[in-house]
């Protein structure tokens, strides 16, 4: 302890928090504090940020558990009574105490001289020695560990603050973006809250392109807040935030006007954009057999892309007959021709763009294949919000976003390659990244080996895309894929296998199960990963107006509100 | 030989003359108000390093059982407590009978058997003072025999009381009523603060803590003398 | 070393002999005696005439008040008093030891009754060492101190010392009564060089004469005194012989005298028949010989009942003839003898004040020793005395 700066804050801190002191533990199985007498075993939550005060190093750790202890058996087999509460209050620390279990996560010397005071927090390679002193952490630690909003880089996003404290606590988006991240949390837990916090942040700060499948159209326009009781509020979506910088694309206009949103843009899709591949994904959803998948590769062998016009234009009886004239097995392809059957159902198919031009599809303009629509946007920055309407089977949802996907990042490979041979700047791509809810359904062992999402989280960034997994289920996703995420932000997890799924490639992970079984079903989420310095349990940054300011949507103009409460009104009334 | 007639001129002071044990003296040569023995309790009449035993000065009167006294010797300030009082009389071969009357009465018809009585306290060494501040340690000396014991006051209370190490001191020694003398100290530390400005709770709590780790093995003693702290709270 | 067991079984026979051959004997006696007492005891006063006339070999009383055989009651102790008592010891010089030197230990005790006022009790040992202390000149001879004389000096200070005591006490203003251990009459004064009686006579006289003055009562109390005064007058009383007995011409030499028949009663065994709790004999005066030469403080006696044992009570004439004064230590030996448990209270203070135990004269000895070797005096004590103190094994 050379600097006087340091001993300072450090005395200060002592003044201030102190929690206890540390007993004993271990580099592998974490660390063991005695609590001080005079505090409540009740505040020291799971999650909870503290730090503990070596003689070198501050360790920036994690309340993982708690235990009630006591240096004599008798006093358990004899305990005071309720109204012994001087005997209670002269054993608490004494002769019963209290351990907590802390995780170190980060260490940081404290002597502003030595070369490692420059580095700022590293990874944990020490335990401090034995009575270090354990601090309630302070605005300071966390904003020296996890950043600042409003840093000239632009790159940390405030998502929350810790337990019990004020302060921010941001992720790194430039981090952030470059990598596969998991947004994870049981039904209920505000898993698209939190997804809707990051999306806005990657927006706000710019550091990803966002193409984002909609599946509950939740993210463009507002979305209802989930509270519990009858006072249901609705919050904003991306489109009231970011404006021109966000274009809804939708599925289903008709519900999405319905909602009182003009879709910047129908999507349709047509037979031949269905490749085989798109097909295979679905093998669960329409029940097909692997012989199913080969009958349609035949059929692709000698129709190429109007495979699929080419089999949904047959009827019933000439299926047998079309499968002896291309070899294929009848009774497969008779399964895979009824089963495909289902997506003429769909309201945004269509045989081809031109044919279908201007009759029943609606009255918006069809410009062409709106996967390139899609790119042109995304290439100009513009965030994409996919919304499905009343579109929401699963069939419907596996299909677009395959079909959408798959197209996307082939456009994104070419890109990359040309950019990778130029390596001219204005040929780099933008980074793009794409969420997907239900996540599973894409990336669970055997459709991740199939499916453009599994071929895309494997290759990391390498072609600029990465993946915004939402999911309730982490437990069904493949773990390989699951390895690849750089970023997880988790809410209450109960089953014991997602919560294994969640930590997959994560060390130390004994101390954050017990956390993320613990955290609150609202509002609380564990972030750990490639964003964040250490794992950290938030509060979740309130989504709400003073959120809306700070990402620039301040003031609405007055004609915009007339304009939503006349929409709103409609959605009640119907038109006039 | 002989030192001729009598004079009959003498006072009754001058039987007491070159007496250095006189058993008794007439009331007027007792006390002295002034000087280094004013408010004096008893005075040492044995004395080791842990222990010193002292003859209260008036008989019945020795300082109550847990009492903090002082004794001025070597220009320190020793610290004990008092854990043991007997009042005995003072030739070994005579004892003390019933007689059948009321003290009173006794004092009219027998005043000589007061005489004979002593009333002698021992005292436990707990540290001494060094200027203001206390030591928790025996004193480099015992105190000398005959220095005068006062009972202290109840600046020098709170500053023997206030660091915990005197119960330590006084569970590690044997040969003392350690629970009651425990209690008894307690609670003249106790009224020492009841009248200041910090909590009796607080200090009580403290107290307790330190006896719990000491005791840490022993948890129906330590409930049992929490339980009986319990009760001056209530009182 | 004494075998004590082999003593203790000849203790046993001694007694069982004394027990079996004396008590019927003895009860005769004192039969005897009390029928002469009775016969006398209005007509003391021809007894007295027959006693003047005697000759006899034994001490007489002179009776002062009868009837003999009745005993006075006491009045009440007065609700304020205060008694002063003396006692006193020595430490007497031991071939042995290393230093021709004495100590006399004086007890002093005044207490006062019916008031809170505290107690005086103290000691003063006075050393004494020097030539003129061991070796006095009297008759123009040096002679070496010895044991006789040491415990007569005692005696004499004793007396004194109460004296002054009693006359502090009544300066003080206290009403005082002075008590010490023993006679008043100094009989080892007989035989004396004329000079050192003269001596201890005008100290003694000198003492009565300012109690006498200030009206303070003395009075020496003996316990179980083994006096015949009374009985040895029954005993003239008992003499056939006509007018006059004369031991000297006695008929019945080497023969048993028909006085013998009250023979080895004592005074106070007699009394103890006829005195109740509390009471009093009538006053006699003492005929010792030595009372010669006290001038007018003649000692004159009674024996009292104080309790569980007839004592005996000297006063000097003053006390005697003063019936307030006699009645008052009549009243105060009664209730010291109360208060003490059948011996008088303060003499027994008196006694533990002065007395000189075993240990405290070792200690005496031994720190005498240590000042003179640690003065390079040389130290002469005997081999014998060593020995006595460390025996090896």
């Amino acid at each position: 302890m050379k600097g006087n700066g340091q001993i300072d804050s450090g005395s200060q801190r002592s003044r201030r928090g102190r929690v206890g002191v540390v007993t004993r533990g271990s580099l592998v199985e974490g660390l063991e504090m005695k609590l001080d007498a005079e505090r409540n075993v009740e505040d020291m939550k799971a999650g909870k940020f503290v730090v503990i005060e070596g003689d070198k190093n501050d360790f920036f750790s994690m309340v993982t558990d708690m235990r009630l202890d006591a240096t004599n058996s008798e006093i358990l087999l004899h305990p005071p009574a309720r109204s012994d509460e001087l005997l209670r209050q002269v054993l608490a620390g004494t002769g019963t105490y209290n351990i907590v279990s802390l995780r170190p996560m980060l260490m940081m010397s404290k002597d502003p001289t030595s070369r490692d005071f420059d580095d700022g927090p590293r990874p944990v390679k020490a335990i401090p020695s034995h009575f270090s002193l354990v601090q309630e952490a302070e605005e300071e630690d966390v904003a020296c560990i996890f950043g600042r909003e409003g840093d000239s880089e632009g790159k940390y996003f405030s998502i929350g603050s810790p337990l019990d404290m004020d302060t921010e606590v941001c992720i790194d988006m430039m981090r952030f973006a470059e990598r596969s991240n998991g947004i994870f949390g049981k039904t209920g837990t505000g898993k698209s809250f939190l997804t809707r916090l990051a999306l806005c942040g990657l927006i706000h700060y710019d550091r990803a392109v966002n193409l984002i499948f909609d599946v509950h159209n939740e993210y463009g326009w507002k979305a209802m807040k989930e509270t519990a009781g009858k006072t249901s509020s609705f919050v904003k979506g991306l489109k009231q935030l970011f404006g021109d910088r966000v274009a809804i694309f939708s599925l289903d206009p008709k519900s999405t006007r319905a909602r009182g949103i003009q879709p910047d843009h129908e999507v349709y899709i047509t037979y031949d954009q269905i490749a085989v591949e798109d097909i295979a994904p679905l093998q669960d959803e329409l029940k097909l057999n692997p012989t199913a998948i080969e009958s349609a590769y035949l059929v692709y062998a000698i129709y190429k892309n109007s495979w699929l016009r080419t089999l949904l234009s047959l009827e019933g009886p000439d299926v047998e007959e079309f499968a002896g004239e291309i070899g294929a097995h009848a009774g497969s392809l008779v399964a895979l021709h009824r089963k495909l059957k289902r997506l003429e159902s769909f309201p945004f198919m269509v045989k081809k763009l031109e044919s279908s031009n201007g009759d029943h599809r609606g009255d918006c303009d069809r410009e062409g294949d709106c996967v390139d629509r899609i790119m042109e946007h995304l290439d100009a920055g513009i965030n994409v919000v996919l919304e499905f309407g009343q579109q929401t089977s699963m069939l419907c949802y596996l299909l677009v976003a395959n079909v959408l996907a798959r197209r996307i990042h082939e456009m994104y490979v070419k890109k990359s390659e040309r950019f990778y041979a130029t390596q001219r700047p204005e040929d780099q791509p933008r980074q793009l990244m794409i969420t997907i809810e239900e996540a599973h359904k894409f990336l669970n062992p055997s459709a991740a080996k199939q499916t453009i999402f599994g071929t895309i989280a494997r290759e990391m960034r390498k072609y600029y895309v990465s993946l915004l997994i939402v999911d309730q289920r982490p437990s069904g996703i493949d773990d390989e894929v699951l390895s690849q995420i750089g970023t997880r932000i988790t809410a209450l997890l109960n089953d014991e296998k997602d919560i294994s799924a969640v930590l997959t490639g994560v060390s130390g992970t004994e101390g954050l199960r017990s956390v993320l079984a613990s955290l609150d079903s609202k509002q609380q989420a564990l972030v750990l990963g490639h964003a964040v310095p250490m794992p950290v349990v938030i509060k979740t940054r309130e989504y709400g107006e003073e959120f809306y300011k700070a990402m620039g949507a301040d003031v609405e103009d007055a004609g915009q509100r007339r304009q939503q409460a006349e929409n709103e009104r409609e959605l009640l009334f119907g038109p006039e | 030989m002989t030192e001729g007639g009598v004079t009959g001129t003498r006072s009754l002071e001058s039987f007491l003359e070159g007496n250095t044990r006189p058993v008794s003296r007439p009331q007027a040569a007792v006390d002295d108000g002034v000087g280094p023995a004013a408010g004096r309790t008893g005075e040492v009449i044995e004395s080791s390093t842990t222990t010193l035993v002292a003859e209260a000065r008036h008989l019945h009167e020795a300082p109550d059982f847990g009492a903090f006294v002082r004794v001025e010797s070597d220009g320190r300030d020793i610290v004990g407590v008092v854990h043991n009082t007997r009042t005995q009389s003072i030739e070994p071969n005579r004892r003390p009978t019933a007689y059948g009357k009321t003290e009173a009465e006794l004092r009219r018809e027998q005043p000589q058997i007061f005489e004979l009585l002593r009333t002698q306290f021992e005292v436990f060494v707990l540290g001494y003072f060094d200027g203001t501040s206390m030591v928790h340690l025996f004193p480099p000396q015992p105190a000398r025999i005959h220095s005068f014991v006062f009972p202290c006051t109840p600046a020098h209370v709170l500053a023997v009381t206030e660091d915990p190490q005197f119960l330590r001191s006084i569970l590690e020694t044997t040969g003392l009523p350690t629970d009651e003398l425990l209690l008894a100290m307690l609670r003249h530390a106790l009224d020492q603060r009841a009248r200041g400005e910090r909590g009796s709770r607080a200090y009580l709590a403290q107290m307790g803590s330190e006896l719990s780790r000491l005791l840490r093995d022993d948890y129906d003693r330590l409930s049992s003398l929490v339980r009986r702290m319990t009760t001056w709270e209530q009182a | 070393m004494l075998d004590l067991s082999a003593v203790r079984l000849q203790i046993d026979s001694m007694v069982a002999q004394q027990a079996d051959g004396g008590t019927a004997a003895f009860e005769a006696h004192v039969h005897a005696a009390m029928a002469e007492l009775q016969r006398w005891s209005g007509d003391w006063e021809a007894l007295q005439q027959r006693l003047d006339h005697s000759r006899t070999s034994w001490l007489l009383p002179r009776f002062a008040s009868g009837p003999l055989a009745k005993g006075v009651m006491a009045s009440p102790r007065p609700e304020q008093l205060s008694v002063a008592a003396t006692d006193g010891s020595q430490v007497f010089p031991d071939r042995h030891e290393i230093s021709p030197c004495y100590l006399l230990n004086i007890g002093y005790v005044l207490l006062h009754y019916g008031t809170d006022e505290r107690p005086l009790l103290s000691s003063r040992p006075r050393l004494y060492w020097r030539d003129e202390d061991l070796f006095p000149q009297w008759g123009g001879r040096r002679t070496s101190i010895n044991r006789e004389l040491i415990g007569f000096r005692r005696s004499l200070m004793e007396l004194t010392e109460l004296t002054e005591l009693a006359a502090a006490s009544h300066a003080a203003g206290h009403r005082t009564v002075a008590l010490t251990d023993g006679t008043l009459v100094f009989w080892g004064l007989e035989g004396r060089p004329p000079d050192f009686r003269q001596a201890s006579l005008a100290a003694l006289e000198s003492a009565f004469d300012l109690l006498a003055r200030r009206r303070i009562p003395i009075a020496g109390y003996t316990s179980r005194p083994g006096s015949y005064e009374l009985v040895n007058a029954l005993r003239v009383g008992l003499c056939p012989v006509e007018g006059r007995a004369d031991c000297d011409r006695c008929p019945w030499l080497g023969q048993v005298p028909p006085c013998s028949s009250v023979e080895g009663v004592s005074d106070a065994v007699l009394y103890r028949r006829v005195l109740g709790r509390g009471e009093r004999s009538p006053v006699f005066e003492s005929t010792s010989r030595v009372l010669a030469d006290y001038g007018p403080h003649q000692i004159f006696f009674f024996y009292v009942h104080a309790g569980d044992e007839v004592g005996r009570v000297e006063v000097p004439r003053y006390v005697a003839e003063d019936d307030e004064l006699l009645d008052l230590v009549h009243a105060t030996i009664v209730d010291q003898a109360a208060k003490g448990g059948g011996y008088p209270v303060s003499l027994s203070e008196a006694h533990e004040r002065a007395v000189v135990r075993g240990s405290e004269r070792e200690g005496f000895y031994r720190h005498l020793e240590e000042v003179f070797v640690r003065n390079d005096i040389g130290v002469a004590a005997s081999r014998k005395s060593l020995r006595k103190r460390s025996v090896s094994v």
